[in-house]
């Protein structure tokens, strides 16, 4: 049994994080109940099986997960110019089965897969060179087979995520792998904004760090950025970050085609952000608006490989912290 | 007495550092004497985010030759307000002068 570790918090904010704490335990619990459910279903019916329950599971998740389905349904108006019940069903779908595959990817079963590769080595040369990288990576498709692809299992990646989030990976890559996973998790957490020391000790290691580039962290720097023909706000963060640990950055996307197909790619974005001072927040919508280009066309591309399921295009109030 | 000496050295490093964090970051409404050195850096005090804490970093490195700890809760703790960071630039400065 694992339990959250308890993590320390103002005395101000004390009763609210014990609650947030207790949940945050709760739901380590379900995640690893959920997860030991889903390594169970795989060991019994392989993937064949699994992915043929799935499809009974999100006909069911599509008829009732109504916000999700609206979500989905407008993103695929956008793409394609129409939708029904029929593409917010595939679209599930597709989410639930690169889900299931992770459990795969995690086991190191790549015989499974078919993989192609596009640029691998940028990240292989960039990790022997000693210098780290900011990887840039997107909820689109799947990261894990990014790893899990064999030549680029030894590759040292952290994976910079949510509390709640950070806790669901490390225990589905500690479970799943039955402890072996190389891969590190580094934990945002809002009380304490020193997680940020860890990522430039990695960087400063040599070591590369994944982070997201299409969703806001809490009180994350942000810009507009034309997306699909509409403003939408991505996070500035990472190019910041990657401005002041100098170091490059690299776009990564796993595109998903079923039944059994991964086309990883890898591309260097960016070999130094510079940020004028007078010009910097110039510089850095243009960063976000260089990624949600790249993300648009691979988006359109795979559109079902889209995995935001809420209006990616509302905006959030402008108060930064 | 040595006492003495560390407190007014401390103290001298506390003002250096509320300069240093106002020139870093660029803070635009607040001076170094506005700081106060126990007011806690992120959230309710200061109210420094990540990349500020990061910005804070490098800054520290360049001047003083201080790296920060590899140690996540140690790292929390030094960040905490001015006082604390002062006191581990102190500490870390002093290990390397002996």
């Amino acid at each position: 049994m694992v339990v959250a570790e308890p993590v320390s918090t103002p005395a101000t904010t004390a009763s609210a994080s014990a609650e947030d704490e207790a949940w945050l335990a709760r739901e380590e619990q379900g995640s690893r109940t959920g997860i030991r459910a889903l390594l169970l279903v795989t060991r019994v019916l392989g993937r064949r099986g699994g992915r043929a329950l799935l499809r009974i599971i999100m006909f069911y998740f599509t008829l009732f997960a109504r916000a999700p389905r609206r979500a989905s349904r407008a993103f695929s108006e956008r793409v394609r110019g129409r939708s029904s019940f029929w593409t917010a069903y595939r679209h599930f779908l597709r989410f639930a089965e690169v889900a299931l595959d992770r459990v795969f990817f995690v086991q190191g079963r790549t015989e499974l897969f078919e993989f192609t590769h596009t640029g691998g080595q940028h990240l292989r040369d960039q990790v022997a060179s000693g210098r780290g990288a900011i990887l840039l990576g997107a909820h689109f498709g799947s990261f894990e087979a990014m790893r899990a692809a064999s030549q680029d299992a030894e590759l040292p990646i952290n994976i910079l995520a949510h509390n709640a989030n950070a806790k669901m990976i490390a225990a589905f890559l500690d479970e799943v792998s039955g402890g072996r996973s190389k891969v590190r998790v580094i934990e945002i957490d809002p009380e304490d904004r020193t997680y940020i020391l860890t990522v430039k000790e990695r960087v400063e290691a040599g070591e590369l760090v994944a982070v997201l580039g299409d969703r806001l962290g809490l009180n994350d720097r942000s810009a507009v950025v034309e997306f699909m023909g509409a403003p939408a706000r991505l996070p500035t963060g990472p190019y910041i970050m990657a401005a002041v640990l100098r170091c490059p950055i690299y776009t990564v996307f796993g595109l998903y085609s079923p039944k059994r197909r991964y086309d990883l790619r890898c591309e260097p974005f960016c070999e130094q952000v510079v940020l004028p001072r007078k010009t910097r927040e110039a510089a850095l919508q243009g960063y976000a608006q260089r990624y949600a280009e790249r993300l648009e066309a691979v988006a359109r591309e795979a559109p079902d490989n889209w995995f935001n399921f809420y209006d990616f295009w509302s905006m959030p109030d402008d108060g930064q912290a | 007495m040595p006492g003495d000496a560390a407190t007014q050295d401390s103290s001298q490093l506390e003002v250096e550092l509320k300069t240093l964090i106002v020139d870093a970051l660029k803070l635009e409404d607040t001076a170094p004497q506005d700081i106060d050195s126990d007011e806690p850096l992120v959230g309710d005090g200061l109210g420094l985010d990540s990349i500020d804490i990061l910005e804070l970093a490098m800054a520290i490195h360049r001047r003083y030759g201080v790296k920060t700890g590899s140690d996540d809760s140690q790292n929390r703790e030094v960040y905490g307000s001015v006082r604390s960071l002062a006191a581990f630039i102190a500490e870390q400065r002093g290990a390397s002068a002996g």
